[in-house]
């Protein structure tokens, strides 16, 4: 786990999971908006409709400003001959050591906001977890897709 | 080979209709609370839904059947959708022969054909053919069980051929059964809750709605007249516990009583339980883990109980290789029964200067709590001041008690909740590694490891020295082998 890994997230991933942030809790915050005008026009409690709107503000700030940057930086992975290894987090670091026989298939997807950018998960799916790498260029994704999956069709000796 | 479709046990018919009725659960109640006010429910309806479940019992009886054929078991049944099962014998790789209830009153067995993949039910089931008959299934199936990948082991009808002579095969078809006396202490000395509480909750329900509405309130009137608040409490508590512990002695008797384990082979068969007889077998070679587990009693008293973890369709139940083993006698144990495992000294331990951030958080929990509540009920909360040092004691334990040991091709881990487990491990079983922990501790050279396993999970082990789990790391790792 001392070893430097890589590859890294494409750049535009930082911009995507920004936006899905904001999206997200902006959500959050007009809703608990629409709550305050209905409370006020029903005379409902006010309070429930405050700490989800002060909540949801500092979600927003904290996602499309911090924690974007933070999981881009802390991201790395790379490849190996026999296996993978992953370094993912925010606050927790976690670095995952995937052996290639133990890898059952890997999964590739985008969602839509994924594909206006181009982007593309890879999930590498063993009998007992699953792992994912996200924020990669979908024609690099499909190449590390296709690449895992010749790597990992290769038997290892000592599988007994 | 006898390929010619075989038919189960005509008691498959009453268990159909069990099932059925099982299923009319609610329509009974009616009848059984409308059944006055209603006689034609019990004369006509009550006839009928039998009379028409017993009709499908029968074509479904006639129309379930199995074939055994050269490398794979055919099971076809349904009425109305035919269901058509081609279960390679292959992909099976446990095979369970259970005695409920019913199936004991005639006889007969069912049994499960488990496979890796299966959904919550096991993919191929018979439900009610006789012993005979599931013998000579599992005998087809040793037989026809001639994997390649397994081609190196010594398989079960290899060893048959050679039983008599050489001394390895003593060992190689040992069998350990559990004594009476040993059941005992066992049942005395484990406690399923969930279980107890909710037989209690249950019986206390079904109290107040079968006893006598004035027999239950001068009951109660009683107990609150006679007994003081506070003493009526503990009182209380103490019959509900003592109650709980008799249940789970008396449920751990009828669950693990007769418990036989028996190795043949490379095949271990397990069998237990009084009333609803379970008997699982499966090759050695599928053992993915083993935990031994000590709860409080048992560690102080040198017992364990030794679960083994196998692919299973059924999740819920945990395949207990020895319910009430002698950690003196728990190398000899793996020895016999699982040779590719051995048990382990652990000696490394967590580092004492991990402890603190091991219960920082925990504490400060606590802290808050009994702060708010000084707060709120003022003097009578001094008492919940005793929770903090309690509490700090608890989880330093609990921290100290963390182990991890390597040799050879295995990984032992030590955790604890309220029991101590020890998890064994072979490298080429654990799916994936995980080292982690914040920046702050990873600059203090601190780091947390869990490993992925399949069919169940293992704990993990938390802030050790870098240094400790970087060598689990490279063991596992297999870079350093190619560089």
């Amino acid at each position: 786990m001392v070893r430097n890994l890589a590859n890294r997230r494409h750049p535009d991933a930082v911009k995507l999971s920004r936006i899905s942030g904001a999206i997200f809790n902006g959500t959050g915050i007009i809703l608990s908006l629409l709550y305050l005008l209905i409370a006020k026009i029903f005379g409902f409690t006010y309070i429930p409709g405050w700490i989800a709107l002060a909540v949801f503000c500092m979600l927003f700030i904290l996602f499309t400003w911090l924690i974007p940057t933070l999981s881009y930086r802390r991201f790395a992975y790379e490849v190996f001959e026999q296996e993978i290894e992953i370094q993912s987090g925010i606050f927790f670091i976690h670095n995952v050591l995937v052996p290639m026989i133990r890898v059952q298939h890997v999964e590739m997807e985008s969602g839509p906001f994924m594909r206006k950018y181009g982007l593309a998960a890879v999930t590498v799916v063993t009998a007992a977890s699953r792992h994912k790498i996200s924020g990669l260029k979908s024609e690099d994704a499909r190449r590390l897709q296709s690449q895992i999956a010749i790597l990992a069709r290769v038997k290892d000796d000592d599988d007994e | 080979m006898m390929n010619e479709p075989k038919r189960l046990h005509p008691a498959y018919i009453l268990l159909f209709v069990i099932q059925a009725i099982k299923g009319w659960f609610p329509a009974l109640i009616v009848l059984v609370v409308q059944g006055n006010k209603h006689p034609w429910l019990w004369t006509y309806a009550a006839p009928f839904l039998i009379g028409v479940n017993v009709c499908f019992g029968l074509v479904g009886w006639l129309r379930y059947s199995y074939t055994i054929e050269a490398e794979q078991i055919v099971i076809k049944k349904g009425v109305f959708f035919r269901d058509e099962k081609y279960i390679s014998f292959r992909r099976i790789h446990t095979v369970s022969i259970e005695e409920p209830l019913i199936q004991r009153l005639f006889r007969v067995v069912k049994v499960k054909l488990e496979t890796p993949g299966g959904g919550n039910e096991a993919d191929g089931v018979i439900p009610a053919i006789t012993r005979k008959e599931a013998e000579e299934l599992q005998a087809a199936l040793r037989k026809e069980k001639g994997s390649p990948s397994s081609a190196s082991e010594e398989d079960g009808t290899a060893e048959i051929k050679i039983l008599p002579e050489q001394t390895e095969n003593h060992r190689a078809g040992a069998r350990i059964s559990l004594g009476t006396k040993d059941l005992l202490i066992a049942a005395c000395t484990t406690t399923h809750l969930g279980i107890v509480i909710t037989a209690v909750a249950g019986m206390l329900s079904f109290a107040d709605d079968v006893l006598p509405e004035d027999v239950y309130k001068s009951m109660t009137s009683w107990i609150i007249h006679h007994l003081s608040g506070f003493t009526a409490i503990i009182l209380a508590i103490i019959a509900g516990s003592l109650l709980a512990w008799v249940l789970s002695i008396l449920f751990y008797i009828v669950k693990f009583g007769g418990y036989t384990v028996e190795k043949n082979g490379s095949q271990i068969s397990i069998s237990y339980g009084l009333l609803n007889k379970k008997q699982t077998a499966f090759h050695i070679h599928r053992v993915q883990a083993i935990c031994v587990k000590e709860g409080w009693l048992r560690q102080w008293l040198g017992y364990a109980e030794v679960e083994v973890y196998v692919i299973q369709s059924d999740k819920k139940e945990n395949v207990i290789l020895h319910p009430f083993v002698k950690k003196a006698e728990l190398a000899q144990l793996f020895e016999q029964f699982l040779p590719q495992y051995h048990e382990s000294k652990i000696s490394d331990r967590a580092p004492g200067r991990g402890a603190f951030y091991f219960i920082r958080w925990q504490l400060l929990a606590v802290c808050l709590v009994s702060g708010l509540l000084l707060l709120v009920f003022g003097k009578h909360a001094i008492l919940s001041l005793v929770l903090i040092p309690l509490d700090t004691v608890w989880f330093l334990f609990i921290y100290r008690t963390q182990g991890v040991m390597l040799s050879n091709e295995q990984l032992a881990i030590q955790t604890r909740d309220l029991a101590r487990k020890t998890y064994y491990v072979r490298r080429p079983h654990i799916q994936s590694m995980t080292l982690s922990a914040t920046a702050p501790i990873r600059r203090k050279g601190l780091l947390s490891l869990s490993i992925a396993v399949m069919g169940k999970s293992v704990s993990g082990i938390r802030l050790f020295e870098a240094s400790q789990l970087e060598a689990v790391w490279n063991w596992y790792s297999r870079r350093s082998s190619t560089m």
